[in-house]
């Protein structure tokens, strides 16, 4: 997961500066497989540091736009193991977490945060290291900001459990990629599909699902005659390219 | 909260008060036809004077609706970027995005306000279009959406190049350019729509597209292979090529061409040597054919050939009278226009392939072309034109009046000879401002400043000189005067050379185009130099014939005549490169390409002649 | 349902029966089915099945260039595109981290308010037409086409306008156009109190409106309803102030808010909204003459532009609720994946379905268009 400066509207916050820098801090993760993430967390800042960066709560006032640029409440993340936090401005965070603890990480967001509104659930194929990644966009009215949680499952079997008894909006998701992407989420109360019901054929948002082969096989494309191409032809021209060859000239 | 009182029962006078709509005017929509505003997205209309057929419309097209058509009997034009075909656009796909439009490179293709079409199914091949000017329905209906200068998707400026100024580059030799760095070049190559204009306008048939597609992918390695297809003098071409491609360049038509020549250089120069060879390599054969083939000339037209030949496992043998190879590459361009080291990787390459090169041989003198005829099966004459011609105005035979290719010659091979502190130089084309320029220098480097003046026949408009020379020289504090035609050199009573004298010009040609000017004997000057150089042309040096074989040779106008494969009418004796169609590097590597070409096609012939 | 893929299925005797509400029916907004089993004429279970507006933008989108899929991104809503495209542009511009000028920020304010008011022109229609009060849908239909005869003059495109691009929008606005949405403005804000009279305010609406398809906050927020839905129910969220974007931080706007949150509070909160929004078109009326500058931030070629490698997820208020655009990008010409969070994808499938449960069937085409649910959306 990589990520650039954000500029444009939002303001220009570099993610990368060092962790004096108290507006875009970025706090690397400790590799998960040695050690525990989280402690070493907080070894590496200091308790008023932590502090000034997660304080808990804080009700912004409703309506006024300025306060976007005081710390939104953010939670405290010491009882989740192996989080990388990735904050990019004041009102957005990126956490790639381990796909066991991404309920754990959810149920402390709704619960103690007031993270309520799932945004969207979002599933991207990464065909070539063989791994979903699916990204949980969270959002909190209290605190006006967005979280978005990263978690990637390995591609075969394709299975994962559903977020349902929390967030209702899951369902929707759920099926949705369920039945574009073969998914399965356990405990999400319907699977069944819901666009694709005459269907049969393979997940198709699947990245090794050709839609256009697909197309080209399934359907014939209209051969057009109409008169003056069947003048220029008999002068000796014609059609030289189709849209077809120039599409597949592109490397 | 809101402002509608929803619990106002209302009066029982309300429906009354409904009657007033009768009064007012109904809402709703006029049914007759009306016209769409005036940058509407109608129909398609194009104006088949504009379009060149390039295909950025096709290739932009999100809904691939668009296709190619030929047409016989439009214009056709490789070397100006024009080809005969147009688009016609399938509306059963499109659906009127404009993109075509705003990237289309001329500005022909546009939207109309016309957007009315109905058909029956038996008619719906009305639904293939070829938009020309007055568009569907052969009514034109106003132009709606038209490119303006925000709309524009393509990038008309090129990016600037790192050049010397006059100050810094005019008492030296160094390269005049600084190259592109990896960003500039990127960003160059990015300005490309791969229209393949440049293909077809290449004499060589670079495959230009692909390369430069490969440098804007950071594929240097890739851009080597694609330049080595059709072009072992790429160094020499990235820096002094006549650029046919950039005249022919799409985006040219209403912005700056894509830098092709300096994107050339730029993947030349990225990938290391070793590479190159490397990559080079990989074409040759790994048997050899029993062939031995002669090529007399060590310039582009000699060693192109003797590149594809001996991968085809040929022995080649190229035999040059100068002490290194490169001919007019080395010998008639100056070093700050082409560094000789990067002739001279261009030359290694080709030598590391096996091919020999003999220097300071000169055929007719050290070796016999009769023996070279009797020792190989085919001998290729690439002779260049190393003769400069002379004016043959009276004093022309004095020491100090030399011809400009002699002269280029000796500063190149870094001869001593005295400087003169003034001179003048007569001819209008690259190899007087070449002259012109390395003198200025030398002039400089040991005297402190310079005194050159340049004599043309032509007036200034038509200068046979690229532009950008003519600009530098004039940068680099050389007088250039135009339309003066050279009458006498003048020579003191000591016998020392003095200057020229001059007649103003009025015509060149006569009626019947022949050359015959005429002068305004009125307007004489003279111009004051210790040497006149003349560069009014070159002819190629065809002693080493011999006087036989000159009578038995068929010739077109001084030059040897040949057929369409480069052979002479000597079924053993070829000939390629300038000697043959007159001065141009990227001509004489094509002309390499073809006699190579032809020649292993006869050998090959020959084979099975033999087995049969 | 095609025929042949339809399989009969006989049911134990009951006083129960199904009926297929849709795709092709008037009380749906757009292509959609809701499939109803009645008790009478009352509803006792909804069934939501979409598919039928399904044409693969996201696989599709995957396959073509940047650039190219501008002309796709408006056609996912249909009533309201706008949103589509500036939601799409911005998620590009946040991956390549260009700037936009602020003159194509205003310019972008004034189209998506401008769509916005038509969307609500069309919805008003819609829903008056399943109360059965016809003139209201001519008259918002036809007084929609004035605004789409500004875009048309200004985008060269009534419905899909095809006008923002990542770096800006095409091109300016034509000499003399703000003098006209003025005056078209004027126009409709002369016209409300024609549809008070006529539509909210009457008794007739006002009674088969309220208390149809009730829900409080807490289902609201639990269920993941978002825009007027949402602040119909007395939560004031709207994305443009809570969490903003272009330059709605410099304009002066309310968030209208009703409490009932049933289908009269819904259509009266954008009842309000039109006004709303007309007040800021004048805004950015007034403004726009003094924001000069270029129109666009400019892109490399489109034939040759590689969008650095990341994700984004980008939010746009549109007319129906919170639009999500999340956009990956792998380094190539080419989107790696896009997902389109529509707003209706909750509130077609399952608020609706929680809504018609116990409504009779006169009112379940109109609970649907009280949501303003949007099927193109939907399906993608």
């Amino acid at each position: 997961m990589v990520s650039g400066a954000i500029s444009g509207t939002f303001c220009d916050v570099d993610w990368q500066t060092s962790r004096r820098d108290r507006r875009g801090i970025a706090i690397r993760s400790a590799d998960r497989e040695t050690e525990g993430g989280h402690t070493r967390l907080l070894q590496q800042c200091q308790p008023a540091d932590a502090a000034d960066l997660f304080p808990i709560g804080g009700l912004e006032k409703k309506g006024s736009p300025k306060s976007k640029t005081n710390t939104p409440g953010w939670i405290i993340c010491w009882e989740i193991e192996g989080i990388e936090i990735r904050r990019r401005i004041p009102t957005r965070a990126d956490r790639n977490i381990a796909a066991d603890s991404l309920p754990t990480l959810l149920e402390l967001l709704r619960g103690r945060a007031g993270y309520v509104h799932l945004s969207a659930i979002t599933c991207v194929d990464w065909i070539d290291e063989s791994q979903f990644e699916l990204v949980y966009q969270l959002w909190s009215y209290e605190s006006q900001s967005l979280v978005s949680a990263h978690i990637r499952i390995a591609r075969e079997p394709g299975i994962y459990v559903s977020v349902f008894d929390l967030y209702q909006p899951a369902a929707f998701f759920e099926r949705d990629i369920h039945e574009m992407f073969g998914v399965y989420f356990e405990g999400s109360p319907d699977m069944s599909k819901f666009i694709l019901t005459e269907w049969n054929g393979p997940p198709p948002m699947r990245k090794e699902f050709d839609a256009e082969a697909w197309v080209n096989e399934t359907f014939e494309w209209k051969d057009y005659q109409p008169d003056w191409l069947k003048e220029i032809t008999e002068q000796g021209g014609g059609i030289v390219k189709t849209p077809e060859e120039a599409r597949q000239k592109k490397p | 909260m809101s402002d509608i009182d929803y619990k106002d029962k209302g009066s029982i006078l309300n429906p009354l008060k409904s009657l007033q709509f009768f009064a007012r005017k109904a809402v709703t929509e006029p049914l007759e036809p009306r016209l769409a505003s005036l940058s509407y997205r109608g129909f398609h209309i194009n104006d088949w004077e504009l379009c060149i057929g390039c295909s950025s419309c096709q290739k932009i097209c999100d809904n691939a609706a668009i296709s190619m058509i030929e047409i016989p009997g439009l214009p056709s034009d490789p070397v100006k970027g024009v080809r005969n075909q147009r688009p016609a656009i399938d509306y059963g796909r499109c659906c009127w995005c404009a993109l075509c439009v705003d990237i289309c490179p001329t500005g022909s293709i546009s939207l109309s306000r016309e957007y009315v079409h109905t058909c029956t199914q038996e008619e719906i091949d009305s639904y293939f279009i070829l938009p020309d000017p007055n568009g569907i329905h052969k009514k034109f209906y106003g132009y709606g959406w038209r490119k303006v200068a925000d709309s524009d998707l393509l990038n008309l400026e090129r990016g600037e190049m790192g050049e010397r100024s006059a100050d810094q580059r005019s008492d030296n030799f160094d390269e005049i350019v600084d190259g592109y760095n990896l960003e500039q070049a990127v960003a160059e190559a990015s300005r490309c729509v791969q229209c393949g204009m440049c293909h077809d306008a290449c004499p060589t048939h670079m495959h230009a597209p692909e390369y430069i597609r490969a440098i804007w992918q950071q594929d240097m390695e890739e851009a080597v292979r694609q330049i080595y297809r059709t072009n072992p003098f790429s160094h020499v071409c990235g820096r002094i090529c006549t650029h046919r491609c950039e005249t022919a360049c799409s985006i040219g038509r209403r912005g700056d061409p894509v830098a092709i020549r300096w994107l050339k250089r730029f993947a030349m120069d990225s990938v290391d040597h070793e590479t190159v060879r490397a990559i080079v390599a990989q074409d040759k054969v790994d048997y050899l054919s029993g062939k031995q083939i002669a090529i007399v000339g060590a310039g582009p037209a000699g060693l192109t050939a003797a590149f594809d030949l001996v991968k085809l496992g040929h022995q080649v043998t190229v035999y040059e009278a100068q002490a290194e190879a490169g001919g007019m590459t080395r010998y008639g361009i100056p070093e700050y226009r082409l560094p000789f080291d990067m002739l001279d990787q261009d030359v290694d390459v080709i030598t590391s392939l096996g091919v020999t090169i003999e220097y300071n041989t000169r055929i007719g003198a050290d070796i016999s072309l009769a023996q070279l005829r009797q020792d190989n099966d085919v001998v290729l004459l690439a002779l260049g034109l190393q003769l400069g011609r002379s004016t043959r105005i009276p004093g022309s035979e004095h020491g100090q009046v030399t011809k400009a290719v002699d002269l280029l010659r000796k500063i190149a091979a870094d001869e001593v000879f005295d400087v003169p502190r003034s001179a003048v130089v007569i001819g209008g084309g690259n190899v007087a401002m070449d002259i012109a320029r390395s003198l200025a220098r030398l002039q400089r480097q040991q005297y402190g400043e310079s005194k050159i003046t340049l004599t043309a026949l032509e007036d200034r408009a038509n200068f046979l000189a690229d532009p950008v020379e003519i600009n530098e020289s004039i940068e680099e504090g050389i007088e250039i005067l135009d339309s003066r035609g050279p009458q006498a050199c003048e020579i003191d009573e000591k016998g020392r050379l003095t200057g020229l004298r001059t007649w103003k010009v009025l015509s060149i040609f006569d009626e019947q185009h022949r050359f015959a000017p005429s002068y305004d004997e009125s307007d004489e000057q003279v111009h004051a130099g210790e040497m006149v150089i003349e560069a009014i042309g070159q002819m190629s040096d065809v002693s080493l014939l011999g006087d036989e074989l000159t009578e038995r040779l068929e010739w077109n106008r001084g030059r040897l005549q040949v057929d369409e494969a480069g052979r002479t009418s000597e079924t053993w004796l070829w000939a390629a490169g300038d000697c043959v169609n007159g001065p141009d590097v990227v001509h004489a590597v094509a002309d390499g390409h073809r006699v190579a070409a032809s020649i292993e096609a006869v050998l090959g012939q020959q084979e099975t002649d033999h087995e049969s | 349902m095609r025929p042949e893929n339809y399989q009969a299925i006989s049911h134990p005797p009951s006083n129960e029966y199904e009926l297929n509400f849709g795709p092709n029916h008037p009380g749906i907004e757009g292509n959609y089915a809701l499939k109803v089993k009645l008790h009478g004429d009352v509803v006792v279970a909804a069934r939501a099945d979409g598919g039928y507006l399904h044409r693969g933008f996201e696989k599709l989108m995957e396959g073509r260039l940047w650039i190219q899929n501008l002309a796709l991104v408006p056609r996912i809503c249909v009533p309201d595109p706008v949103p589509m495209e500036v939601c799409y542009s911005m998620a590009v511009e946040a991956l390549c981290g260009m700037v936009v000028p602020e003159r194509a920020q205003w310019l972008r304010v004034l189209q998506l308010e401008l769509s916005r008011i038509a969307a609500h022109l069309f919805t008003f229609g819609g829903h008056a037409a399943t109360t059965g009060m016809y003139t209201t849908m001519y008259w918002g239909v036809a007084d929609r086409d004035q605004i789409l005869d500004l875009f048309e003059e200004w985008t060269g495109g009534r419905v899909y306008h095809i006008y923002n691009i990542p770096g800006g929008v095409r091109r300016d606005m034509p000499t003399g156009f703000l003098d006209r949405v003025s005056r078209t403005m004027d126009y409709i804000e002369s016209r409300l109190p024609d549809y008070d009279n006529l539509f909210f305010t009457n008794q007739v609406f006002v009674d088969r409106a309220k208390d149809t398809g009730p829900m409080n906050q807490q289902q609201a927020l639990e269920w993941g309803v978002t825009g007027p839905n949402l602040r119909a129910t007395g939560l004031a969220f709207d994305v443009r102030r809570d969490d903003p974007y272009l330059v709605y931080d410099q304009i002066d706007f309310d968030i209208p808010t009703e409490a009932p949150g049933d289908a009269w509070a819904r259509t009266l909160v954008r009842r309000q909204e039109l006004k709303q929004s007309i007040h800021i078109v004048r805004q950015v009326v007034e403004k726009l003459p003094s924001v000069s500058g270029p129109v666009r931030t400019r892109i490399p070629n489109p034939l040759a532009w590689n969008v650095p490698a990341g994700e984004t997820y980008t939010r746009v208020e549109s007319s129906k609720g919170e639009l999500g655009y999340y956009v990956v990008s792998d380094g190539g010409e080419k989107p790696y994946r896009v997902h389109v969070r529509g707003p209706s994808s909750m509130h077609a499938v399952q608020v609706l379905e929680q809504l018609a449960v116990g409504a009779r069937l006169e009112d379940v085409a109109q609970i649907m268009f009280s949501l303003d649910a949007c099927p193109p959306e939907v399906d993608r």
